[in-house]
């Protein structure tokens, strides 16, 4: 027996929008079998001959939040009661009770009134207060993280996936907030008539955001002016899907299968992003030959503008700033010697050296020309007429040109 | 003082309560009520639901027979004294208005 899947994010409310899309699903062959999920809901069918059926939603308020499928007697009382009616007992999903008929019913389940209004609206409540409670919670946590995360001393924070995932969960907690709008406005202002298109749209918004969601906070994980590049990407694809599929008023496969395959692409990019970073970096890293017009032979912190509180990050392997610290020495016999090689991660911490040396009053108009940094492997060296600087992490020391010769020759054998 | 929830019965649970003084079932109580107020009250399955478990909760009825899905109850004599008492209560409202509701017609 084939099945499909469908999501709709549909409330209790809404039932007779409901009702109209499986009575559409069953005349072209799909009965409902199964709904799950919270405010996100799987639509699960089987196929069956396509015939003219009625579905009513009906709901009780006594079911358990956290266990939806677990049943108490009364519910079964409340199942027989109705089926006396001549109704058949399809499947329940919290306090939501569907069933169907053959047949127009006479005697609907139940009657539109302020008496059921106000019963939804308690149900309701207790369904979007739960889901409003974990967005508060994200909201509370990302931002408890972001207070006291490390990275707020960072100078640049390029590449920071411990940002990009708190900034996520807010969003995400934003996110949950935002499904129970709907119910709010339900509440004040109640329509006469839901239209099935309304929800599929609000449905198709709220997986996308999620999914787009999803794929930033994995992104977030290799480096951040990437991700935000591709979450550019991600919505100016589902603008441009949203926009096609608004006008058609209709939610076709194609239009499905275009952002489903986007979204797979955007996230195998994001996949390969820290090997695309990696190349990128490493060319215009190699290609680079900075010429300073400032220079002397000892930096210290401070012309760098950061001070011993603000180089925590520095010291740290695989931090915002550095890609590696290698510690080592020379294996030299003759001279006997211990150097460091930093290995800067990204472009602006390059710039920043760079930006920090020539702004600085280290050197005369006249040296212009003599003080150069050479770029090997992301290893940056200044040199001052055959008087190296390496930047490190403690220090910046002093080589003699056969030192950095010798350490030259490491790094190429690296 | 405020009243409680049951101490004054809305006009479907009057009426449910008056299609139990004989044992019925749920059809059976719509089918009645639709019956004697010619068509004006129709009691739901969803609505009637709701005002069993309260009746069954407060012993105003009990349930006396199950047959597969149906089952049927009656009204035990909590429940009748309180049909009785709100009987009574709509009686001495239509009596004590009579003077100048008689008037209006």
């Amino acid at each position: 027996m084939k099945t499909k899947r469908k999501t709709l994010n549909f409330f209790l409310y809404e039932h007779q929008a409901l009702q109209e899309y499986l009575e559409n699903m069953a005349e072209e062959g799909w009965m409902i079998e199964r709904i799950s999920g919270g405010l996100m809901k799987i639509l699960t069918f089987v196929s069956c001959t396509p015939k003219k059926y009625y579905f009513h939603l009906d709901f009780i308020s006594n079911y358990s939040f956290w266990f939806p499928q677990v049943e108490n007697k009364e519910v079964f009382k409340y199942r027989a009661l109705v089926e006396e009616y001549g109704y058949t007992f399809i499947l329940n999903q919290g306090p939501l009770q569907l069933f169907m008929s053959e047949e127009k019913m006479d005697i609907p389940i139940r009657e539109q009134s302020e008496e059921t209004k106000k019963e939804l609206c308690k149900i309701s409540i207790k369904e979007v207060g739960m889901w409003m409670i974990f967005g508060i919670l994200w909201i509370f946590m990302g931002i408890s993280s972001f207070l006291n995360g490390k990275y707020q001393d960072a100078y640049v924070w390029t590449g920071n996936a411990t940002l990009v995932l708190d900034v996520s969960r807010c969003v995400l907690g934003l996110l949950y907030i935002s499904f129970s709008f709907p119910v709010f406005a339900w509440m004040i202002h109640e329509k006469k008539r839901y239209s099935l298109w309304r929800i599929q749209l609000r449905t198709y918004l709220q997986n996308l955001s999620l999914c787009c969601l999803i794929v930033l906070m994995l992104g977030g994980l290799f480096n951040l002016s990437f991700a935000l590049i591709l979450l550019y990407i991600i919505l100016a694809v589902s603008i441009i899907n949203m926009s096609i599929t608004y006008t058609a008023k209709r939610f076709d496969k194609t239009y499905k299968r275009i952002a489903i395959i986007a979204l797979l692409v955007v996230g195998m990019i994001m996949g390969g992003n820290k090997l695309i970073e990696k190349s990128v970096q490493s060319s215009m890293l190699n290609s680079s030959e900075y010429i300073l017009t400032e220079g002397k032979s000892v930096i210290p912190y401070d012309y760098l503008g950061w001070d011993e509180n603000q180089t925590v990050d520095i010291r740290t392997q695989n931090s915002e700033f550095l890609k590696e610290v290698d510690y080592s020495y020379s294996e030299n016999e003759d001279e006997y010697f211990s150097y460091q090689i930093v290995t800067v991660k990204n472009t602006p911490l390059h710039k920043l050296i760079m930006q920090s040396l020539t702004t600085k009053d280290l050197i005369s108009e006249k040296e212009i020309g003599k003080y150069k940094v050479y770029v090997q492997e992301y290893c940056v060296l200044v040199r001052n007429q055959g008087t190296y600087i390496s930047f490190s992490a403690d220090q910046y020391k002093e080589f003699s040109s056969l030192q950095l010769d010798y350490i030259f020759d490491q790094i190429d054998a690296m | 003082m405020p009243r409680k929830q049951l101490d004054t019965l809305t006009e479907p649970m009057y009426y449910t309560l008056v299609a139990l003084l004989t044992p019925r079932c749920g059809i059976e109580i719509t089918e009645f009520v639709l019956d004697i107020t010619k068509g004006r009250v129709r009691l739901v399955p969803g609505t009637l639901y709701t005002m069993l478990s309260k009746f069954e909760s407060e012993k105003m009825i009990v349930e006396t027979q199950v047959d597969g899905r149906k089952r049927t109850y009656e009204i035990t004599d909590k429940g009748k004294g309180m049909l009785l008492e709100e009987y009574k209560r709509l009686k001495d409202m239509m009596e004590e208005g009579k003077p100048w509701m008689e008037a209006l017609l």
